[in-house]
């Protein structure tokens, strides 16, 4: 009897160490985001708590991108765990819109590879949620400011505004994009449809004056396709037009500038040749 | 044809009444709320869904006290019939082994439908106490209609499992390898329509296997996918207006298992050699 009361003493002190040990080492360690089982893995495991399971991934993700003293310096150094981890949100609850906006926030930033894989996973929820117009817009604006792919953003654009409350300055934004990569004549009538729908005096100004600029660049591109027929390749500048098939090169600005990157005519916002290079 | 039912209906009671006397609806709602007491802390990892989030938490709270209600103490209920020997004393009477089935499923059944009574107006309560708590655009809808819809998709899973249960309990004895069977029962539900999802698209990339999609369906006949019966996404949200008519046979194909089953499980234990 005498002999248990201080080996249980001794035996709490050295449990009492080796926490304080552990918690010490544990502190020191790094601290990385683990990379999350396969979503089909998951979902066998999970069973009707799925969606449970998808909002818990979510919340380790936040916490850990977050909790900034704990995040290494480089996104590069996180962002697989983080894109592997949001995906699996995703996955187990694709109708969850709080995965996307922290998908949107957190990835598509670091590099083109990680902006394509955001609007991989932003896609599942522009399938579960149709009438949600954030989505699309998301993909959209990744496409159009990360990619550099102005005609898909463009698509996107024109389907986040189709949406219910979806807003019509998006519409409009589908149409400068579609010009800018190429889709001149589309363009025109987008924005012309814009201006017959727009009540405000002062949207209806801006409207007709980017309507003058595009079709200024439709007389430009016309010109482009006599070149065209009549030589059978398409000129190699635009001055090559001057002045057997123009009289002159006309100026669009100054909100847009003229852009021949052969076969394709673009009709780039002057803001954005200005912007330096990602 | 009263007889019977008067028969099963007292046999149900003494189990719903067996079933509160050992604490296991006292127990389970205890811990049902102080785990529904954690939703009000897990919304506030929740920037924006939180009403989705919120009814997510209650029904997986429910979902599990109700699964640790079936697998933990429906499986040694029945189980303990036979051990304690009071199966004998019970079919001593004038109760046929089919009445004797219906009877434990009904009384168990009870014994669920009390608890997920309790935990479905708990839990009512709790989403209405967050959404007081948020700003209205965190937390936009709140149908009761769906809510009930949800509870009822759930109760149906676990009356189909309980079905299953008393199934492989005439079919083996002991509690533990019950348990492990239905366990095992649950992940192959669990699992398959995850499997048949990565055959349909792989059938897209590579063709059609249409003796594999075959195996599969019919599989899906013995294993249910209770992804159909789940209705938690509709709770807080107006986007997707469910399908009456799919909704009315997901029911109706509930009720046709959970009968299949019982009337199994009758068969197995009329068969049964209890010595």
């Amino acid at each position: 009897m005498s002999i248990r009361a201080p080996l249980f003493v001794l035996l709490l002190l050295c449990y009492g160490a080796l926490f304080s040990l552990q918690e010490a080492r544990f502190a020191e360690g790094s601290h990385q985001l683990a990379h999350p089982l396969p979503p089909a893995i998951q979902k066998i495991a999970l069973g009707y708590l799925r969606q449970l399971g998808g909002e818990m991934q979510f919340i380790k993700a936040s916490v850990f991108y977050g909790g900034l003293s704990y995040k290494p310096s480089k996104p590069l150094d996180y962002a697989e765990p983080l894109s592997r981890r949001l995906n699996a949100a995703a996955a187990l609850h694709p109708q969850f819109i709080d995965t996307y906006f922290l998908c949107q926030a957190t990835l598509p930033h670091i590099n083109n590879e990680y902006a394509r894989y955001a609007n991989g996973v932003i896609s599942q929820g522009m399938t579960a949620l149709p009438d949600n117009f954030v989505l699309p817009f998301f993909v959209g604006f990744n496409h159009f400011y990360y990619l550099d792919e102005p005609l898909e953003a463009a698509q996107l654009f024109h389907l986040a505004a189709k949406k219910p409350n979806g807003p019509i300055m998006l519409e409009h934004l589908a149409n400068i994009l579609s010009a800018e990569g190429g889709n001149i004549y589309a363009a025109l009538i987008g924005l012309q449809g814009l201006y017959a729908s727009e009540k405000d005096d002062q949207v209806k100004k801006r409207y007709a004056e980017e309507i003058a600029a595009f079709e200024k660049a439709v007389t430009v591109l016309e010109a482009i396709r006599r070149y065209e027929k009549m030589k059978g390749t398409p000129p190699a500048a635009l001055a090559d037009l001057v002045p057997e098939y123009l009289s002159a090169i006309p100026d669009i600005g100054p909100i847009f500038t003229l852009e021949w990157k052969p076969p394709h005519l673009q009709v780039v916002r002057v803001a954005k040749k200005k912007r330096p290079p990602r | 044809m009263l007889n019977p039912i008067k028969h099963i209906a007292a046999l149900a009671r003494l189990v719903l009444l067996d079933g509160l006397r050992r604490h296991a609806l006292m127990g389970l709602i205890v811990l049902s709320v102080a785990a529904q007491a954690g939703a009000l802390l897990f919304f506030d990892f929740i920037p924006r869904d939180i009403g989705r989030a919120s009814a997510d938490f209650i029904l997986s709270i429910a979902w599990l006290s109700g699964c640790i209600l079936l697998f933990f103490h429906g499986v040694q209920a029945i189980a303990l019939d036979e051990e304690r020997k009071v199966i004998y004393s019970l079919l001593a009477r004038p109760i046929s082994r089919g009445e004797y089935v219906l009877g434990i499923f009904a009384g168990l059944a009870a014994l669920l439908f009390l608890l997920n009574l309790l935990l479905g107006g708990l839990g009512y309560a709790t989403l209405l106490l967050i959404k007081q708590m948020v700003p209205p655009e965190y937390f936009e809808q709140f149908n009761i209609l769906f809510y009930l819809l949800a509870w009822f998709g759930l109760v149906a899973m676990e009356l189909m499992l309980l079905a299953v249960i008393l199934l492989f309990s005439g079919l083996v004895r002991g509690s533990f390898p019950v348990l492990l069977i239905s366990l095992s029962f649950y992940a192959i539900c669990s699992g398959l329509p995850v499997v048949r999802e990565a055959m349909s698209q792989r059938a897209a990339q590579e063709g059609a296997q249409p003796v594999m999609e075959g195996l599969l369906r019919w599989l899906t006949a013995v294993f249910p996918d209770f992804d159909r019966l789940d209705f938690k996404n509709m709770i807080a949200s107006a986007e997707q207006l469910p399908d009456l008519a799919l909704i009315a046979l997901n029911f109706g194909l509930t009720a046709s298992y959970i009968g299949l089953f019982l009337w199994l499980a009758c068969l197995v234990y009329q068969r049964r050699d209890l010595q």
